[in-house]
């Protein structure tokens, strides 16, 4: 796959400071454009890779992570060694004390921010479809509304829906290439969660606006 | 007058604390997804939030009152007992909040056991670490309200038996207003202890005479022959703090904190990437400051406290409220360390119910589920998958359809609503819980109070290994976490009970040493013997970067 050669920062969403949901994100450009029954074969294998590089990156911020913490504790370690023979004091205090206790908290709120900033970087978390549905509250018009959708839903597409959850929110999002990636894993079959597609497809237009997630 | 005025900023907090419990209580019955707002307040935390419910869960009532108390006497070796904990918050986030956060969304779990569930599909995992969760849990409540009432009754004159039950009960109807409850109320604890550690900053430099003058008199404590100088200056408590000790606190209050599932379980309910980060800042800021700030505020009360109290070291922070403070200021003070008690348990009581709710509940009903649904999956075609798939994803699949409990997922994930009834059932098993503790806080019997001891250390060595290995090594199978389980923990309790001390290390490190033995020779017999293997499906989904080996 050509994806698996792409850099992960070209092709996660790009590290946003100020954005606040990322379901939101990664749903837009789909919705746009209905995804063709074809289409979701190479939707969930972009997303099986995607997923991939995701954990290599953790692997990497992980093991930065735990760099960061072993650092701390030998310059704390080697603070106390180097100095706490000498007898000076600084700011009334002990040197050794004010270089490894006071220092370390200090280097260690340097470190984190060197972390933060370096070594990790935003990324999706939640590629599942419950996660952008799970804080809504439901009126009593959304219910009504969700179980019109359901009923108006072919069987064939019922059946797979079903399978994968019956949270109505997650048709729409079942549009989003990571939730393909998600259904084919649910129901074991990769052409079904084509057929998922199609029925998202299908099922979106009756109701747009209770199948959208509200964040 | 003068006695009641320090109930008034108590009263308010009290009536504060269970507002956001009712507030929060109502908001998760209208969810969508009741179960996971309840336990995870909806994956929706911002990063302040975050960062400061894992500070004022890891920040009990020992950090406020023993750990300063123990400070007064031993001096600024203390601190460095205590200074491993500047580690503590950005690690268990950076290492493991990510990952752990996408597992949860992708496999719908609600807890660490559930999470280990998915990884390991063994119920006998589930039910012993949960059986220690609950054990572990109730008793550290337990403790956490009697230190807390303690204080509480002291410092308002009040009787203990009901300063305890005012207390514990507003403690436990709030936290039963679920997670967003319990984190909210966290926030608002995390502050309240910063500005208590604040305000005794400020009395004890104001009455000792400055930082110099305080530090002159504690020069004059506690002096050892063989150097001269005072043992509370020095790093080793002139040999009472010996080094290999203080070394494995950095591996029992640093590293190993990897292993609470109080602290894991907040790896699970962040909004995005970005709050992470923040939080995992925020988070280094405040717990060293308190952690570091609270220890060293002991070491200092020693020029203002001058004579050991007749209730022992843990006297000496209440004394330094009671006897130094005006009582409206001294009720504001007092706020540190009944918010730093409140929010432990609180964080405590709720993962404890999750255990009984969720883990318990979905390990014995698993088998009936399994057994209803299995036609359903059988009859998925997972031959399409094979033949257009990579080989670990059409794998996964074709496996899938052959495993019973995979349908277990798909189940609950259909179960999110739930019945006026059902959540009823819910909080009340939280408040249940919450009472069962307050029973035992007024009649603590031996036993829990022994187990208290034990459950710090007991809950890093069972859990450390198998969340570690679980996620970052693809062949830890149940095996190796059944016998990393039983060899960390036998190793712990064993040298805590008959005082073993290798080299003067803590019990943690010769625990966690036997259990990551444990769980290599464990990983072996049941690779070897009993033929366990990574299921495709689930490697597809923990390490889908690592190829796949049948």
């Amino acid at each position: 796959m050509s994806s698996l050669s792409t850099p992960l920062n070209n092709t996660l969403p790009s590290p946003q400071r100020h954005a606040p949901n990322e379901q939101q994100e990664s749903t837009s450009p789909l919705k746009q454009q209905p995804l063709q029954p074809q289409q979701a074969y190479a939707c969930n294998q972009l997303s099986q890779d995607l997923y991939a590089q995701m954990f290599k990156q953790l692997d990497n911020e992980a093991f930065a992570t735990l760099v960061t913490a072993i650092l701390i504790t030998m310059l704390f370690w080697l603070a106390i060694f180097l100095t706490s023979d000498c007898g000076v004091n600084f700011l009334h205090m002990p040197l050794w004390f004010v270089l490894s206790c006071l220092g370390g908290y200090i280097l260690s709120v340097v470190g984190v921010i060197v972390l933060v900033k370096c070594f990790l970087k935003d990324m999706p978390l939640h590629p599942t479809s419950h996660a952008s549905a799970e804080n809504q509250e439901l009126t009593l018009e959304q219910e009504q509304t969700t179980a019109q959708a359901q009923t108006q839903t072919t069987a064939a597409d019922h059946t797979v829906i079903a399978s994968a959850t019956a949270d109505p929110t997650t048709v729409a999002a079942s549009v989003d290439p990571t939730a393909l990636d998600t259904a084919a894993m649910a129901t074991a079959d990769i052409d079904t969660a084509a057929t998922a597609t199609a029925a998202a497809t299908t099922v979106q237009p009756l109701d747009p606006t209770s199948a959208a997630p509200r964040h | 007058m003068q006695q009641l005025l320090p109930l008034v900023p108590i009263a308010i907090f009290f009536v504060l604390l269970l507002s956001i419990g009712y507030i929060n209580a109502y908001r998760a019955n209208r969810a969508r997804h009741f179960k996971k707002e309840y336990f995870l307040g909806s994956q929706n935390l911002g990063g302040v939030v975050l960062a400061m419910t894992l500070v004022a869960t890891y920040g009990s009532v020992s950090s406020f009152v023993s750990g300063p108390g123990v400070a007064w006497n031993l001096g600024l070796g203390w601190v460095v007992f205590a200074a491993p904990q500047i580690i503590t918050a950005f690690l268990i986030l950076g290492m493991l909040a990510k990952r752990m956060t996408i597992l949860t969304s992708r496999l719908d779990s609600l807890t660490v056991i559930d999470l280990l569930y998915e990884r390991f599909h063994s119920k006998a995992i589930s039910i012993i670490l949960a059986l220690m969760l609950i054990v572990f849990f109730i008793a550290m409540i337990v403790g956490q309200f009697i230190g807390g009432a303690q204080i509480f009754a002291g410092l308002t004159g009040l009787d203990y038996s009901i300063g305890l039950v005012i207390f514990a009960l507003v403690t436990v109807l709030y936290s039963s207003g679920g997670f967003r409850a319990v984190a909210i109320t966290d926030t608002i604890c995390a502050i309240l202890m910063l500005t208590g550690m604040g305000l005794l900053g400020y009395v004890i430099l104001k009455d000792g005479g400055g930082l110099s003058q305080v530090m002159d008199s504690i020069a004059q404590v506690n002096i050892d022959e063989k150097t001269g100088i005072s043992r509370n200056l020095e790093f080793d408590a002139g040999g009472a703090l010996p080094l290999s000790l203080l070394f494995s606190t950095w591996i029992l209050v640093g590293f190993a904190t990897m292993g609470l599932p109080q602290s894991l379980v907040r790896c699970m309910t962040y909004k995005n990437s970005h709050d992470l980060h923040k939080s995992m800042i925020i988070a280094t800021v405040v717990c060293g400051a308190l952690m570091i700030g609270m220890t060293m505020l002991g070491v200092l009360a020693r020029a203002v406290i001058t004579e050991m109290p007749k209730g022992g070291t843990d006297a000496i922070i209440p004394t330094l409220i009671a006897s130094k403070m005006h009582p409206l200021i001294a009720g504001l003070t007092i706020l540190g360390p009944l918010a730093a008690t409140m929010s432990t348990v609180s964080s405590l009581l709720i993962a404890a119910a999750s255990a009984v709710i969720r883990d318990l509940f979905k390990v014995f009903a698993t088998t009936t589920t399994a057994a209803t649904t299995a036609p359903a999956s059988a009859t998925a075609p997972a031959n399409n998958a094979a033949s257009a798939g990579n080989a670990a994803a059409a794998s996964a699949s074709a496996d899938a359809s052959e495993d019973n409990s995979e349908t277990s997922l798909i189940q609950e994930s259909t179960l999110i609503k739930l019945s006026y009834h059902e959540k009823i059932i819910i909080k009340g098993t939280t408040l249940f819980m919450g009472l069962i503790a307050i029973g035992l806080a007024i009649y603590p019997p031996d036993i829990v109070v022994w187990v208290n001891l034990f459950a710090f250390g007991g809950l890093e060595s069972a859990f450390l290994w198998p969340v570690l290995l679980g996620l970052f090594w693809p062949r830890f199978n149940s095996t190796g976490v059944l016998c990393s389980i039983v060899a960390a923990l036998g190793t712990y309790c064993f040298c805590m009970i008959y005082k073993v001390s290798i080299l003067s290390c803590h019990a943690i490190v010769p625990g966690l040493l036997a259990g990551l033995i444990g769980a290599l020779l464990g990983t072996y017999i049941g690779a070897k013997l009993r033929k366990q293997k990574l299921d495709a499906r689930i490697h597809a989904i923990f390490f889908p970067h690592r190829p796949y080996q049948p």
